[in-house]
């Protein structure tokens, strides 16, 4: 064990570093506090009067539409690909068959296609059939994009189960459904909230989909932060409440969850 | 699964079908037609997409490098701690749960701004000239949000690596008297090879449709300087409705992603397999 006060450097260093990383962040957060004249004030203030003007102006403005739409798409989309993908990865982790390899990286080569790939034909497609700047367009988007999650994610989770558990209720003549319900998802509950984590924060944040198949109507935040000024003006501070109000609810998750989060997707991602 | 083939496999083909055609849909009286690879050749010698495929290869690899470097000193720092490695893990994995259209916007406006912007602040405060990065180098400025969101992502990578560094070895080495820097050399940087690669082959994947900096940040100017494939087509599909041509250049996205995918797999199937 190295002394305590030979900590004391590097753990400063380290802190220094991860609190400069943070900083444009933290910057933001405060802007928003401030008077407009103050927030584009040089040399930068620090000690001015704070408000809460922009944080309650940001709420009461076209926000809560924005937040509303990015919602139904994340829960509406994390559900259906929970429906979709759940029953794929007990079967992959409990019966796999000889291909349960090439099914995984095939799921996962769909999630690593990149939007352009695609983008195309489903642009005509929505068109045509009237799903452009509709949250069930994005919903069933978001759902492609979220399904090789589960299916990656739960999978290794369930292969956390002893299989001798779902051996023997096999045994006693117990149906898939009923073993399913009742004996795997109960004892995946951690890795189904880790799965339910990541999701939120990839589906929050998604854009490019998102600017290319919506209109103002389903736009979520991500579209609606993106063209902030042309919508709301150039002022600082309400920019700055408004993108710490974007981007809070995932980064609250973030942090909440962090630990879960690392540890289920890297072991995820190895076993 | 079915569901999976049918929303990916089929916009796939379809973008392939409608890449080897000409049709824009400002002009509705003409129909669909077969071109061949005419609009491949178009892509690849339209100086916009010239440029703009050219600036994802130097996205995708400048970037990857550079969040190796800074991923792998967060790495080494984080895992040294002995206290507040929770802290130290929030406020290092922030930059990585912002959404790609608010960094641009935080780091444009009150960072890069070349009036009211800190780096600015910072610059006259210590007698240097101000720089505006996004007029006069709007690649780097790019490269350096997308770094910015980037690092956290290699450092939880690098971070799994070297937390399953055997302790033995390194004791061992201790008393043979390796110092501090050997130790790093000959028995960290070795074992860290495979999460090196494996991080980034994953971050190039991801990274190479990178969209959002792009965006917001500089909306791929300025003259095109920072447009992408992914921008180009995005701007060639909603600006100029010229389907075919987009889809070439979503094709050729796809082709480079493969490449890139490919390569991960054939170090990872392997491991795989053993499992």
């Amino acid at each position: 064990m190295r002394s305590s006060r030979r900590q004391i450097g590097p753990a400063a260093l380290t802190f220094l570093v991860a609190g400069a990383m943070c900083f444009p962040i933290l910057w933001t957060f405060f802007t928003g506090f401030k008077n407009e004249p103050d927030a584009i004030a040089m040399p930068p203030t620090v000690f001015v009067p704070l408000t809460l003007e922009h944080y309650e102006g940001a709420l009461t403005g076209n926000y809560p539409h924005y937040l509303a739409n990015t919602l139904i798409a994340v829960v509406g989309s994390i559900l259906a690909a929970f429906a979709l993908g759940l029953p794929a990865a007990y079967k992959l982790a409990f019966f796999p068959g000889r291909k349960a390899n090439d099914i995984l990286f095939f799921a996962l080569s769909t999630r690593f296609m990149p939007g352009v790939a695609v983008i195309v034909p489903i642009f005509l497609l929505y068109a045509k059939t009237g799903l452009i700047d509709s949250l069930t367009g994005l919903v069933i988007m978001y759902t492609t994009l979220n399904i090789p999650i589960v299916i990656w994610l739960m999978r290794s989770f369930f292969k956390d189960i002893p299989y001798e558990l779902v051996e023997a209720a096999l045994m006693e003549g117990a149906g898939h459904r009923a073993i399913f319900f009742e004996l795997v998802l109960p004892l995946a509950k951690a890795g189904l909230a880790t799965t339910t984590f990541l999701l939120l924060i990839l589906t929050w944040n998604e854009f490019f989909f998102a600017v290319n198949l919506s209109g103002h109507g389903a736009a979520t935040l991500p579209v609606y932060m993106a063209s902030f000024f042309t919508s709301e003006g150039q002022s600082w501070a309400r920019m700055s409440a408004a993108a710490i109000l974007a981007v809070l609810p995932v980064l609250a998750v973030g942090w909440i969850a962090s630990r879960a989060l690392i540890k289920g997707t890297l072991s995820g991602a190895v076993k | 699964m079915t569901y999976l083939i049918v929303t990916t496999q089929i916009p796939l083909v379809a973008t392939l079908y409608l890449s080897l055609h000409s049709w824009n849909l400002l002009y509705p009286a003409r129909p669909l037609r077969f071109v061949g690879w005419a609009n491949y050749t178009f892509v690849f010698s339209d100086p916009v997409f010239r440029m703009a495929i050219g600036n994802t290869v130097l996205f995708t690899v400048s970037v990857a490098i550079a969040t190796t470097l800074i991923g792998l000193g967060l790495a080494l720092l984080v895992n040294r701690l002995t206290f507040g490695r929770g802290l130290a893990y929030s406020l290092l994995f922030a930059p990585f749960l912002i959404m790609e259209t608010v960094s641009p916007i935080i780091w444009k406006n009150m960072i890069l701004n070349p009036i009211y912007g800190l780096l600015n602040f910072a610059l006259t405060s210590i007698g240097l000239a101000p720089v505006d990065l996004i007029t006069n180098a709007p690649k780097f400025a790019v490269m350096l949000m997308i770094v910015w969101q980037w690092s956290p992502f290699m450092m939880l990578i690098l971070l799994a690596g070297l937390q399953s560094v055997s302790q033995e070895t390194i004791e061992a080495a201790k008393i043979d008297g390796a110092n501090p820097w050997n130790q790093f050399l000959h028995i960290t940087l070795p074992h860290l090879v495979p999460y090196l690669c494996v991080g980034m082959l994953i971050e190039a994947i991801l990274i190479l449709p990178v969209f959002g900096p792009i965006y917001v940040g500089t909306y791929g100017g300025p003259g095109n300087q920072t447009t992408n494939l992914m921008f180009a087509v995005y701007r060639m599909l909603t600006e100029q409705y010229e389907i075919g041509r987009a889809a070439a250049g979503g094709i050729i996205t796809a082709v480079m992603t493969t490449i890139v995918s490919l390569a991960l797999l054939a170090y990872v199937r392997p491991y795989m397999e053993r499992h």
